[in-house]
């Protein structure tokens, strides 16, 4: 990460941007828009092989890819507009890219409102699956189709090859570390969810033993007013 | 030097949110079923 940062500041300047150093920020905007798209796409196959298997694990690692989907999307948003106010004047701009991105971001939003409205496990599971199976097509029509057919302030830089090899050299370097980040934090978050649910379970077990009153639990008593 | 370290604090910030939600659950459920120190839980 470092090494990337480091990288950021000593590559030459890139010639197609009006503020060339603080243009910069495009070697942290572009990986932060890969890696969410690339989780956003991930997510819809855990949520496929959940409803093949009904494995929970499949749910979660669905809900964790989400996550950090959501998580670097917003990053992508806020670097975005850095980079939209010293290029283009203002941080926002009401341009399709920035526009349909947000609509992106709000779509993945929506799948942790959906989640949060089901307290049945299996349930919710089960209806969160269906819903990124049904968000990702618009979700990628709104990222790769949408702001190519409307007239955009975005730089197309790999069609139009604004970059030199330096430039692609600091991207690639930071999309690697972003990648095994992102990688570190989606195993975390399954297994944060692994052993939650894990300690649930042992909640209702607790909850289901004959023993009416499990160990540790103290309920309130009344006791009788002897002064009377 | 802002904008980079901005990308850095957000996934930091979240790492210690979801390091700090296995921590508890850790120590929830060994204080619950008295489990061995290390999590039996695979890492996925």
């Amino acid at each position: 990460m470092g090494y990337g940062i480091d990288l950021a500041f000593r590559a030459p300047n890139a010639m197609v941007f009006e503020n060339k150093e603080l243009a910069r920020i495009i070697f942290f905007h572009l990986p932060c828009a890969w890696g969410s798209t690339l989780f956003l796409i991930l997510a819809p196959v855990f949520a496929l092989m959940y409803l093949r298997s009904k494995k929970r694990i499949w749910d979660l690692r669905a809900a964790a890819a989400m996550e950090i989907g959501l998580l670097l999307g917003v990053l992508t948003l806020i670097t975005g507009m850095i980079f939209s106010d010293v290029e283009w004047g203002a941080p926002w701009n009401w341009d399709p890219r920035q526009t349909s991105f947000l609509l992106v971001v709000l779509i993945t939003a929506a799948y942790f409102a959906l989640r949060a409205a089901f307290s049945d496990p299996e349930k919710q599971a089960s209806h969160s699956a269906a819903y990124v199976l049904a968000a990702i097509l618009p979700e990628l029509f709104l990222i790769a189709v949408f702001p190519r057919m409307l007239m955009s302030l975005h730089p197309d830089v790999v069609r139009q090859g604004g970059f030199d090899a330096t430039y692609w050299t600091v991207i690639a370097v930071v999309s690697v570390s972003l990648l095994l980040t992102s990688g570190w934090m989606f195993g975390l978050r399954v297994r944060a969810g692994l052993l939650e649910e894990a300690l649930e379970n042992s909640n209702a077990k607790l909850g289901s033993r004959d023993d009416p009153t499990p160990s540790g639990v103290v309920r309130p008593v009344s006791v009788p007013d002897e002064s009377r | 030097m802002i904008p980079p370290l901005l990308v850095w604090l957000g996934l930091f910030l979240y790492l210690m949110r979801v390091d700090s939600r296995v921590r508890a659950a850790e120590d929830r459920l060994r204080a619950l079923e008295g489990m061995p120190p290390v999590s039996p839980y695979p890492r996925s």
